[in-house]
């Protein structure tokens, strides 16, 4: 049956047939990138709306890119499973999809992953067919805008491997590279999802962007990482499966910029699929000094659902100045330090 | 168990500079414990400070513990002095002994200008059936520090804090809430309020649990609210419920540890 599916999926996002989509639309060159003196960055929160055909998918992506490049930014970012949308164009899903909705909560199992190897195996057998069209899309909107994306995660196949990853796409329509999820929630793990091995960093022409996904966030190690790797920007996005709780939110990208001095962008996701509620308010944050309010945002959409995209001028020149006067940061213990990854995480 | 955190009043910091009012704070706040049938409790940061010479003060806590039978006092902040080094440290005291001494591992900028020195090794006890450490104040801001504690199977963290311009609630959560959510041990924190070394010092006192064992679902059991009468901050520590509440959320299952050998290069 998997095979099945990977071909359904081939033939319906068939290459051919996404690039003369985009061909055939009207073209406009924002060149928003030509402006790196003043960077503006921009970010997803999108509803999960399952589509039964690419072009409805493009459209909606595109939608988001036209918004941000408007804005003048330069880097727009997409959250978490940006790909769920085109499960819809597995046959009968939709319904499934609706009654699983409809199920939600009565079993007293939200989320539980009940199903999870058949899952799995549907995840498989599509990941490929949909990594090759989110990236050629995403690429072909990077260069209609002139404009970074990051594409979202999505599922990445390598050998017998399934990851959640995302990826970088310059302005010109190349893809700068890819980075897989770090830390797995219990769920992903259930799927049999294989995590990352390393961080890695992206020079844009608007600086150094590291962009773990979701769950990384949890752990202080991603940004400290990040930070050593020379990383001014973290793009985070998020599909958070939870009712949302701003002390739950609270956990993750806010605490991670207060300890480690970026900036950090959340892409988020929300919306209904499986029978689990994805929540979370897409937002751009910074150091509690470097805010206006002192609360560590520089601008959070309203809601926790629906779409919005979320936009805000970095100035990095600032966060420079603040690393060196704020008074919780830099400090170093060499002594403590020396033996510190065997003495923490090798119990020695 | 039950633990106690003490609320340092902004107001009551000029008469803490006298030391008959000092003591007999001390005994209040001893007898409260007592009375209410407390097991730990936990002195602000910098207060040791405040009562002048730190071995006076460390000798006073010393002897009213004994009239505190089995009570554990974290005797809140003070600067220690050793050799020619000076030192932000704490304590825990019980039964006219210190079971264990704290030196801050990091140093925030107001220290610096004051030449302290750092500590390098983290203590532990155990009070009640639980693995405790001390976190001083500065060291809350240092994730390491909090991740060194949760690695080592520390249940309860002991807190005095004092935080430079910390009216600011977010400056707060940045600090000890996101340490206890990303690491999940109990904490208590003592925080002080007033003016030393030219910077104004404002930390409320909290007595903090993972988010999914607290009542409200935001990680904190106890929080020093604006009111003028409560003292004492006080909580059942329950760790059948943290350890359903870890099973919900485990964080420290999913580290990613090869990740980590270049952490600090």
């Amino acid at each position: 049956m998997t095979r099945i599916i990977e071909i359904i999926y081939r033939r319906k996002l068939n290459k051919r047939r996404i690039i003369k989509y985009l061909e055939t639309k009207a073209s406009q060159n924002f060149n928003t990138h030509k402006k790196m003196d003043e960077i503006i960055v921009s970010c997803v929160q999108r509803e999960i709306k399952l589509v039964s055909n690419v072009e409805e998918y493009i459209d909606m992506l595109e939608e988001f890119v036209l918004q941000a490049a408007e804005r003048k930014s330069s880097l727009v970012a997409f959250p978490e499973y940006n790909f769920f949308d085109l499960l819809g164009l597995l046959p009968g899903f939709k319904a499934v999809n609706r009654y699983l909705n409809s199920k939600a909560g009565t079993s007293g199992e939200e989320g539980s992953g009940k199903g999870n190897k058949l899952i799995h195996d549907i995840f498989y057998s599509l990941s490929k067919p949909i990594q090759e069209a989110i990236e050629l899309i995403m690429c072909l909107l990077a260069r209609k805008y002139g404009i970074y994306i990051y594409t979202g995660s999505y599922f990445i196949r390598e050998g017998k491997s399934l990851y959640n990853g995302g990826s970088v796409i310059s302005p010109e329509g190349e893809i700068l590279g890819t980075q897989m999820k770090l830390h797995l929630t219990d769920f992903e793990e259930q799927l049999g999802l294989t995590r990352g091995r390393e961080l890695k960093a992206f020079d844009l022409e608007i600086g150094r962007v590291c962009c773990p996904v979701c769950m990384d966030a949890t752990y202080y190690e991603t940004f400290r990482l990040a930070r050593n790797l020379g990383c001014d920007m973290v793009i985070l996005p998020i599909a958070n499966n939870e009712e949302y709780n701003l002390y739950r939110a609270l956990r993750g990208i806010w605490p991670r910029v207060q300890e480690s001095y970026v900036y950090g962008i959340k892409p988020s996701l929300n919306g209904w699929l499986f029978g689990m509620h994805f929540t979370g308010k897409a937002g751009i944050f910074a150091p509690v000094n470097l805010t206006k309010n002192k609360n560590g945002l520089i601008a959070i959409s309203r809601s926790h659902e629906g779409n919005n995209v979320i936009t805000a001028k970095l100035d990095i020149e600032a966060l420079y100045i603040l690393r060196e006067n704020d008074e919780y940061v830099g400090d170093i213990n060499p002594r403590f330090e020396k033996d510190y990854y065997i003495s923490t995480y090798k119990g020695g | 168990m039950k633990v106690a955190s003490i609320i340092f009043k902004e107001r009551q910091f000029n008469l803490f500079q006298d030391r008959q009012y000092f003591k007999t704070k001390i005994k209040e706040w001893l007898d409260c414990c007592i009375e209410g049938g407390t097991n730990i409790v936990v002195f602000p940061g910098l207060i040791g400070y405040i009562y002048g010479n730190y071995e006076r003060y460390l000798e006073h806590v010393l002897d009213i513990s004994l009239q505190y039978k089995d009570l554990y006092i974290c005797t809140g902040s003070y600067f220690e002095t050793d050799k020619d080094e000076t030192y932000h440290s704490s304590s825990i005291i019980t039964n006219g002994r210190i079971c264990l001494s704290q030196r801050q591992l990091y140093l925030a900028k107001w220290e610096k200008k004051l030449g302290l020195s750092r500590g390098y090794e983290i203590q532990f006890t155990e009070i009640n059936g639980l693995k405790t450490a001390i976190l001083l104040t500065t060291d809350m801001f240092y994730p390491q520090v909090s991740r060194y504690l949760a690695m080592s199977k520390v249940d309860l963290v002991l807190a005095p804090s004092a935080i430079k311009d910390g009216r600011n609630m977010a400056l707060q959560i940045s600090g000890l809430w996101q340490n206890v959510q990303q690491n999940l041990f109990f904490a208590i924190e003592s925080g002080f309020k007033g003016e030393l070394f030219d910077c104004k010092f404002f930390s409320r006192s909290a007595i903090y649990g993972p988010l999914e064992m607290t009542d409200k679902d935001n990680g904190f059991i106890r929080l020093e609210k604006n009111d003028n009468e409560v003292e004492i901050l006080t909580a059942q520590l329950d760790n059948e419920k943290r350890m359903a509440a870890i099973k919900k959320f485990d964080t420290l299952k999913q580290l990613n540890i090869d990740l980590y050998k270049d952490l600090f290069r």
